[in-house]
């Protein structure tokens, strides 16, 4: 950072790094200087993950944009911290009490990290809500061959915050109005001259006051929901192969996918199977999912956990007539995954019917 | 001639701004709570500085206290954040915009319990903020448990008495290297009123400890924070006047019997005397009288430690003056030269 | 050895016939001891010949001192997963060397320090004894210094049994250690060592090997993490509070 984001007139920094003595104060600054207009990122692994819970609780419904990097390990607890894990899935997109749900980005590979990176950040501005980018120690602290990355040349979006030109155009500005009919409102920011409003994370109407009212609790919770499905998109798709001979389907994120291509090779050669493969990029799912498990009469899900809960995810978002095709393959002893592994799991699966 | 009274003149600060622009909602509030009273001198405080609401940001954690920062500047933004955890976004949004003047208002529980990790680091760290904790050693909002820094021996209005010592935030503050500490009491108006404008133009953290009563849950017999406790053992440190750097007023002193301070804007505070060995900038003297007035049982007020020109946090973190937040694109993305130069490093 | 052309997708066979460019290399060795950079210029030796590679490090949570093992992955058909059977083992750490070796499937070759006597463990394998420390003792003078430099052996050793490019290999030295000549050369020295001794004692008798591609041209090689903070430096990210995080995104957090 000290070499390329020095001032150059006046040799001073155009950012701000800071080591916060816990990961709690790490998100509350990163939410902080959000809420005052800046770009602002954390990281962290699955303990600090569970110690952010409140804090992202608080910028999911105040509507304050974060970006959250999660590096997991193999949890629960301190768990094996020097070992790869995909476990962080439900924690990420449900993180907090209550109805939360946030926005999650799956990168593959590094160029999807570095990619993902860049589009953490606009999505995170254009929605207000915060957005956590789920690595794994794989995927983070290992040599990975890649293409060179490509320059982010499209403008940052930096989403709705309130001008004078759109003050005067919104009639009556109120902080979570919907004014566009796509959940999402107008900001406006602390020492812009912009009018003023109380952030907090009790209760309050489109005005930003606080209020008890079953009405107004309702209509902006279901306006979240909405801009939850505004999310669904903008939040990158799926990357689908699709084998039109296939009965069956592979639906697999993150660093798994390597070992994922290896295994429907050997499932092709060895076994004489052919298999569609649907990679996982982002949450909220988007409409790709139900297609996808449809389209095949038995899904492999394919993850890096004991408790399946990317399919878990999938059982609770996507069409629930459709969840009996789903089955797991899973693995979760902290080496990144293999591909023998894989095909063993889906040759036996697929023996026994 | 006009029988019609002519309408009185409104008082107005440099601005041209008149006192109603500083106020807030209506208080929620007790009657009688001490917060109240300490929402009006921040009022009063902010209005005959002369500050533009517009760059003021409050904030605050989840209590009495921190329900507070809705009675006072209503065109300023307002963060109610949680429990114990102002601190934090108050350092984020400082970095964003370094030209925000920043109210952060907390409570003994806030900062002395939940809070107590964030409110050491903040101290340390020195950002430039008024951090206020309105002090009245219970839980007000949860119905009046004890706080951190109630009294040992000070009996709750139910007749359970505190058995654990107390947290002097101010001893802790000092100690951890604040460059502004103070004590008050929500009843005394002149010296808060000081201290507040005192602490707008300092630069840096200005923690100040208010006592201010809880009339419901902590203001009767037996309580070392009551109304009546605290007007009997507030033992004033020193008389402090404060003059603003845009106003033109000589204050004569004898020499050696008042400290005066320059401020980073060149505002003067001047402290007379009151207590022997008072010198508000030396630490060692500083925690001494504290800690014995504490053994008298008695409250040390007025401003007990001050370090005018220590460097707060955005300094040494040498950012550019405009805020981050507003600086343009070209300013923060690196060229694609930059991009094509780190991917041949990797090649 | 002269170059072939690379061999049709081979699948685990005798030990008579050549397995190239399709087998994992595992090094175990102990977490501090210098073999960060030997693994390093070996995984860029394979990549800079256009082999496509991945790899693994699996260290313990501790700074130094407990087994670390460093998995490579060399394929021609581009699968950089991890493998999981290891073909080609280097046991450097006595404390696991049995451990490691009783792991291994049949036929497959281990490179090792001559006094762990490795050999004795099991009938089914192909073993190459190195004398690491008489080695780094004739190319390293000081004794102070050996400790650094003796893992380099064992890529020179690699070099010639699996007939990686040496040239490939001093260049990703340099490229880690150009700024050090001092460490440059005495590395460069035990590289050498190391393949001096595997051609005039060792007797090539594992399928393994590589033969160069052109499979990675213009790549790069980078960890996620580093990629992942070049975004956020590109994205204009304005703040990035960290917290204890010795091993996270390192460019632009502290």
């Amino acid at each position: 950072m000290r070499k390329y984001r020095m001032d150059p007139e006046t040799g001073k920094a155009t950012f701000a790094i800071v080591q916060a003595e816990d990961e709690i104060s790490s998100l509350g600054m990163v939410i902080g200087a959000s809420w005052a207009g800046a770009r602002a990122m954390t990281s962290t692994s699955g303990p600090g993950i569970s110690l952010m819970s409140e804090f992202a609780g608080l910028a999911y419904y105040a509507e304050i944009p974060a970006v959250i990097f999660d590096i997991q390990r193999v949890g629960p607890s301190t768990g094996l911290p020097t070992r790869t894990a995909q476990g962080d899935v439900l924690c990420a997109a449900l993180n907090s009490h209550g109805d939360t749900r946030h926005v999650v980005l799956l990168p593959a590979s590094a160029e999807e990290c570095f990619d993902m990176s860049v589009a953490a950040f606009d999505l995170s501005e254009r929605l207000q809500t915060p957005v956590f980018v789920l690595s794994d120690l794989d995927l983070g602290m290992n040599n990975w061959m890649s293409k060179p990355f490509t320059y982010p040349d499209k403008p940052f979006d930096r989403g709705k915050v309130l001008d004078e030109e759109k003050l005067k155009a919104i009639e009556a500005w109120g902080r979570y109005k919907d004014v566009d009919g796509d959940g999402v409102p107008w900001r406006s920011l602390p020492g812009t001259g912009m009018p003023a409003y109380f952030t907090r994370g009790s209760g309050h109407n489109a005005m930003a006051q606080y209020s008890e009212k079953p009405d107004d609790y309702v209509k902006n919770v279901d306006r979240l929901a909405r801009k939850f499905d505004t999310a669904r998109t903008l939040v990158p798709a799926p990357v689908v192969q699709r084998d039109e001979k296939a009965s069956i389907g592979i639906i697999a994120y993150g660093s798994s996918h390597w070992a994922v291509e290896e295994s429907r090779d050997q499932l092709r050669e060895e076994g004489e199977l052919a298999t569609s493969y649907l990679r996982l990029r982002g949450y909220p799912f988007t409409p790709e999912l139900d297609d996808f498990i449809r389209r095949h009469d038995r899904i492999y899900v394919v993850e890096q956990n004991r408790d399946a809960q990317m399919l878990s995810l999938l059982r609770m978002d996507t069409d629930p007539t459709q969840m009996a095709r789903l089955r797991s393959v899973l693995h979760y002893n902290g080496l990144p995954i293999d591909a023998r592994s894989i095909t063993d799991s889906i040759l036996a699966q697929e023996k026994v019917g | 001639m006009s029988t019609d009274a002519p309408a009185p003149v409104k008082k107005t600060n440099r601005l041209n701004l008149d006192v109603t622009s500083y106020r807030g909602s209506k208080t929620t509030l007790c009657a009688g709570c001490g917060h109240n009273a300490i929402s009006e001198r921040i009022i009063d405080a902010f209005f005959e500085m002369g500050v533009d609401p517009k760059r003021v940001i409050k904030l605050s954690g989840i209590g009495c206290s921190s329900k507070s920062p809705a009675y006072f500047l209503n065109p300023s933004h307002g963060f109610n954040s949680v429990h114990g955890r102002m601190p934090s976004v108050a350092t984020g949004a400082m970095l964003a915009n370094q030209s925000l003047l920043a109210i952060g208002v907390s409570g003994d529980g806030d900062s002395g319990a939940i809070g107590i990790g964030q409110f050491v680091h903040s101290m340390r760290r020195n950002l430039p903020l008024i951090y206020i904790i309105e002090d009245n050693g219970c839980y007000g909002l949860t119905k009046g448990q004890f706080s951190p820094t109630a009294d040992l021996g000070s009996k709750a209005k139910n007749g359970v008495v505190n058995d654990l010592p107390p947290i002097d935030m101010c001893a802790l503050a000092v100690e951890l290297g604040a460059s502004f500490v103070a004590r008050s009491f929500s009843g005394d108006k002149k010296q808060l009123l000081s201290i507040l404008k005192a602490a707008i133009a300092h630069r840096g953290t200005s923690m100040i400890d208010v006592i201010s009563p809880c009339v419901t849950f902590n203001d009767h017999e037996g309580s070392t924070k009551s109304y009546a406790y605290v007007k009997d053992h507030e033992e004033p440190l020193s008389e402090i006047s404060f003059v603003p750097y845009f106003e033109d007023i000589s204050v004569d002193y004898e020499p050696g019997a008042a400290t005066q301070v320059k401020m980073h804007d060149g505002s003067h505070l001047t402290l007379r005397k009151i207590a022997e060995d008072y010198n508000p900038s030396d630490k060692i003297t500083a925690m001494r009288l504290m800690h014995e007035s504490l053994r008298r049982g008695e409250f040390a007020t007025g401003v007990i430690y001050i370090e005018p020109d220590k460097d707060d946090f955005l300094t040494t973190l040498n950012l550019v003056p405009e805020p981050l937040a507003f600086l343009s694109q070209s300013r923060v993305r690196p060229s694609k030269a930059v991009l094509d130069q780190l991917m041949d490093s990797l090649t | 050895m002269s170059s072939t052309l690379p061999a049709p997708a081979p699948q685990r066979t005798q030990a008579s016939s050549s397995v190239t460019n399709d087998f994992s290399i595992q090094v175990a060795t102990v977490n501090g001891s210098g073999s960060q950079t030997a693994n390093l210029v070996l995984l860029r030796s394979l990549f800079q010949m256009g082999i496509p590679v991945s790899g693994k490090n699996l260290f313990p949570s501790n700074i130094a001192g407990l087994p670390t093992w460093y998995t490579i992955r060399a394929n021609h058909r581009g699968y950089i997963a991890r493998k999981k059977e290891i073909d080609f083992l280097v046991a450097m750490n006595p404390e696991t060397a049995k451990d490691d070796v009783m792991s291994l499937e049949p036929g497959r070759a281990v490179v090792y320090d001559e006094p762990l006597k490795l050999d004795t463990l099991r009938s089914d394998l192909i073993f190459y004894p190195v004398p690491f420390d008489k080695i780094v003792a004739e190319v390293c003078s000081e004794a102070k210094l050996r400790r650094l430099v003796k893992n380099m052996i064992y890529d020179g050793i690699l070099a010639e049994l699996l007939s990686i490019d040496l040239g490939e290999m001093e260049k990703a030295l340099t490229r880690q250690m150009g700024k050090k000549p001092k460490a440059l050369a005495l590395n460069l020295a035990a590289l050498e060592g190391g393949k001096k001794y595997a051609a005039e004692h060792l007797t090539k008798r594992d399928p393994y090997r590589v033969a160069p591609l052109d499979k990675t041209a213009g790549q790069i090689l980078v960890e996620g993490n580093a990629a992942a903070a070049m975004g956020c430096l590109f994205a204009g990210s304005r703040s990035s509070p960290g917290t204890r995080s010795r091993r996270r995104l390192r460019c632009p957090r502290r």
